[in-house]
């Protein structure tokens, strides 16, 4: 139970580094969006579905540390 | 601004959660209404529909919703009818902006409007115990064109696989045509065609949805239409909301749940008409309307559920 729960909060702090991560460079991000149509839209795709499956994942680990539903 | 992304995102992710759909066609004339052209708008829901599914999808596959069979196979379809449905945004794209805007917002009306009408007078039905469009699905199974399979997970003993694939092309083709995951038309389909349980509609709905937005996403981002920062922002809301939506699935009768489906996305339907309406007769008035009405639904929808949840979820603790 307690491992679910490091492993949950793990996979959050994964997701805030994300998310600093992307505004930090967001005006190279934008640049991308302009210059290099290809790998923005694979980076917004690989952001986009890792923060996703990061988060759902922390969920899911703090849902059955607390014996809900799983 | 932004925290008014992160809100539509935990309420829309509430509803995506207990309805299984990515909730693209609340955001996207939501976020049109807030000055964002409609590419752009389409766009960036599938973007924020990638990230909530992925996490909708973990929780209901927890919760034994999920026939990843079905789901895998409606995707096949899918892709093919998100790239045709992005190709045509392009196409109206290059005549000219309102063009796109008004031919999007009638299709939103249009569909919204037959599958609100549909759900609803099914689900009252069977509240009543009267005979329903249920029954549907049975001559559908009886259509036999090889190869046939089964799907157990949901509950279907024999049907034709391209059927299957029809029904993801169908919903692939809304979901890259209108910036909606497709979940507003995969889920009465899956019920009332395939006739699989409500919630393992929702579940099956919200995975394929995830592979199928994957593609769209990378298909709407080459084109520029992704605005991948409004989309992180509405996930932040989503991803709390979609937990809470998931888990109120557990505790309203499935008739409810289709009742609720019917009433949100004929309220949404109407919202759309007065967006539209707005920018055609250029009335203020009408585009503060149907921003009202998206906020009403989405409020109004998203308590209710929260409500229910609580509720029975204090009943059996008791």
């Amino acid at each position: 139970m307690a491992l679910r729960r490091i492993v949950s909060a793990i996979s959050l702090f994964l997701a805030v580094i994300i998310y600093y991560l992307i505004l930090h460079y967001k005006s190279y991000i934008e640049y991308l969006r302009e210059m290099n149509a290809l790998l923005y839209a694979l980076l917004s795709t690989v952001i986009m579905l890792t923060l996703g499956l990061l988060i759902g994942f922390a969920w899911n680990c703090l849902s059955k540390s607390k014996g809900d539903g799983g | 601004m932004i925290s008014m992304l992160i809100m539509i995102g935990f309420l829309v992710g509430i509803l995506s959660g207990f309805f299984g759909f990515g909730g693209g066609f609340i955001i996207t004339p939501f976020i049109f209404a807030l000055g964002f052209p409609m590419n752009v708008a389409v766009g960036t829901s599938i973007a924020q529909i990638l990230g909530t599914a992925a996490i909708a999808t973990m929780r209901h596959k927890s919760l034994r919703h999920v026939d990843v069979k079905l789901g895998l196979l409606m995707v096949i379809g899918a892709f093919a009818g998100v790239e045709i449905g992005a190709q045509i945004i392009e196409r109206l794209k290059a005549i000219s902006p309102e063009t796109v805007d008004v031919a999007v917002s009638l299709v939103y009306i249009i569909l919204l409007g037959l599958i609100s009408a549909f759900m609803s007078m099914e689900a009252l039905s069977s509240r009543r115990g009267e005979s329903s469009g249920r029954g549907l699905y049975e001559r559908v199974q009886r259509i036999r064109v090889p190869p046939v399979i089964s799907l157990p997970e949901s509950g279907v003993a024999s049907i034709s696989l391209w059927l299957i694939i029809s029904l993801g092309f169908a919903t692939g083709l809304t979901a890259g045509f209108v910036g909606a995951g497709g979940g507003f038309l995969q889920i009465p389909l899956l019920i009332y065609l395939i006739g699989c349980r409500t919630t393992v509609a929702v579940g099956t709905n919200l995975f394929s949805m995830l592979i199928a937005s994957a593609y769209a996403c990378f298909s709407h981002a080459l084109k520029g239409n992704v605005d991948v920062f409004s989309a992180a922002y509405m996930l932040i809301g989503s991803s709390v909301g979609a937990q809470i939506g998931a888990l109120a699935t557990r505790y309203v009768r499935e008739e409810d749940l289709r009742l609720y489906f019917g009433v949100c996305v004929g309220l949404i339907s109407i919202s759309v008409a007065f967006e539209l309406l707005s920018k055609l007769t250029r009335v203020i008035l009408f585009g503060y309307i149907s921003l009202g009405m998206i906020i009403f639904t989405t409020l109004s929808l998203s308590s209710l559920i929260m409500i229910r949840a609580l509720r029975q979820g204090e009943r059996r603790t008791k």
